[in-house]
């Protein structure tokens, strides 16, 4: 399995920014907050949370703004917006990459949001961490599809999913909730199950010492990627 | 319990009336509780000389009637367009105004689910026509399609309002009617048939119902953190769907249920 790429900060002006590719996507995030917000939208309790996506081509459609709505739900838990009462936090991601559009079009459906959800959902957070707001949680996100034999697969680029039989995105928190599931296609409960299962173990880290193959991929990843914009961070610390 | 429920399971009385409005191909009228929306059916054709680059489709595909077939690929055409308005006074009346982003990202929902639900016959909107190929053979080939523009309006909005839109845009689609379409070579057009006799429905596939629940996590609010209850609603009213941020998230479930009307 190929990992994913990132770069935090690869943008100077906004307040935080990263760069992300995975699946064929590449989309660059970036955020302001917490800034003044307009009287129309101030909430008095809490900071306001503006997502904004651009496709790599043309203005955004009504796809864009489901996207932004499941962006916003979740990322309004994430962030702790009760510590930022009456302000703005604004995210933008810019889609600069995307995958040749393969069989898996017809075998669901053709304006389907979940290939590119996990990558919007990455990209987020890794842009909020670069800007070093206080989060909640962090997460880890993939993508689950059922083919028509009954075989799971986590896809990345290049998988066939011309068989998918359904399509999940699963996110996980740190402590291993699950906090946004969006599925499509014919399953039952057994085989969302199995897909959740499989999801998790990608997602995340098992508990204790036991070291399994390939287990929690996601979230070391993740970890890896913090742990070095930490390090960098506090350079001057252990400069010798 | 406060709000339109008697138990939690339990969604409020549904409506449904067809026909509602005369200048339409189909049409109907969803009431859930306080929550009311109209879908209209436009058809409109489009000639298959105005698509720059056509799908690779296969008329003589046998059709099928199961759900869990790969989508045709006529449907990459933007041949099923829902728009929602969500109104305040008449904002649809101001030109130039694009529907709320709410309303935006619940017509991408009833777009997504028109395709995965396969309700909706790639054959029952092509137009076809005959012609004779390089051997001399006749054989068909398509004309045009119908394009159905599906309007819905919510003209009340009590919770829950994706689930009025589509029972609303279901009743709409089942008492559509188109005229009969064929290609007349003299005009080089799709010309059609006014005889009312010649209408036929849509052959829909199943009749797919939605069901939204919404989960109450107490402990997520202020002052009530050591809350351990959660409760899942069906049908959420309004106050329950937005009240204090009352509820945590909101899903939608489709089942597949075959009946004959």
């Amino acid at each position: 399995m190929t990992l994913p790429t990132a770069t935090l900060s690869p943008l100077h002006r906004p307040d935080g920014s990263a760069s992300y590719s995975a699946s064929g996507y590449t989309i660059v995030g970036a955020v302001n907050g917490p800034l003044e917000v307009m009287r129309r939208d101030e909430l008095p309790e809490e900071a306001t949370l503006e997502v904004n996506i651009r496709p790599s081509a043309g203005v955004g459609t009504p796809k864009e703004r489901h996207l932004e709505t499941l962006l916003h739900t979740l990322l309004r838990r994430v962030l702790l917006v009760h510590s930022f009462p009456r302000t703005l936090i604004q995210l933008t991601l810019q889609v600069t990459h995307t995958p040749e559009p393969g069989p898996l079009r017809y075998a669901l459906n053709p304006h389907s949001v979940l290939p590119v959800l996990p990558v919007l959902l990455q990209t987020a957070l890794l842009t909020l961490i670069a800007a070093s707001l206080p989060l909640a949680t962090t997460y880890t996100t993939t993508t689950v599809a059922v083919l028509r034999d009954g075989t799971l697969v986590v896809p990345t680029e290049g998988t066939d999913l011309g068989g998918a039989k359904s399509l999940h995105v699963f996110v996980f928190a740190a402590d291993g909730g699950l906090m946004l599931v969006e599925s499509e296609g014919g399953f039952d409960v057994e085989e969302w199950a199995e897909a959740k299962d499989v999801a998790q173990q990608w997602c995340v880290r098992p508990e204790g010492d036991m070291e399994v193959e390939g287990a929690g991929q996601g979230r070391v990843w993740l970890e890896h990627v913090v742990r070095k914009k930490v390090e960098r961070e506090s350079r001057w610390r252990v400069a010798a | 319990m406060i709000g339109s429920h008697s138990q939690t399971m339990q969604p409020r009385p549904l409506a449904l009336n067809t026909s509602a409005l005369t200048h339409s191909s189909g049409s109907s009228v969803a009431r859930l509780g306080g929550t009311a929306a109209v879908a209209g059916i436009r058809a409109e054709i489009l000639h298959a000389r105005n698509i720059p680059e056509p799908p690779a489709i296969d008329l003589d595909a046998p059709d099928t009637d199961d759900p869990s077939a790969p989508l045709e690929p006529d449907f990459a055409l933007p041949i099923v367009v829902p728009n929602i308005e969500i109104a305040g006074a008449a904002p649809g009346l101001v030109a130039g105004q694009a529907p709320s982003s709410r309303a935006q990202a619940l017509a991408a929902r009833v777009l997504s689910l028109l395709h995965l639900t396969r309700v909706i016959r790639a054959s029952d909107l092509r137009i076809t026509r005959k012609a004779v190929n390089e051997d001399g053979e006749e054989e068909e080939v398509l004309a045009g399609y119908w394009v159905l523009y599906i309007d819905v309006h919510v003209i009340s909005a009590d919770g829950n309002v994706f689930d009025a839109i589509w029972f609303a845009i279901l009743g709409a689609l089942r008492n559509a009617r188109l005229p009969r379409a064929a290609w007349n070579s003299d005009s080089e057009s799709v010309i059609c048939d006014a005889d009312p006799a010649s209408l036929r429905p849509l052959r829909l596939r199943g009749n797919p119902v939605a069901a939204s629940f919404a989960v109450f996590e107490p402990a997520l609010e202020k002052g009530l953190r050591d809350e351990k209850g959660v409760w899942v609603l069906n049908d959420p009213d309004g106050f329950e769907e937005g009240y204090f941020h009352l509820l945590d998230y909101l899903t939608a479930f489709l089942f597949e249920h075959r009946f004959d009307i």
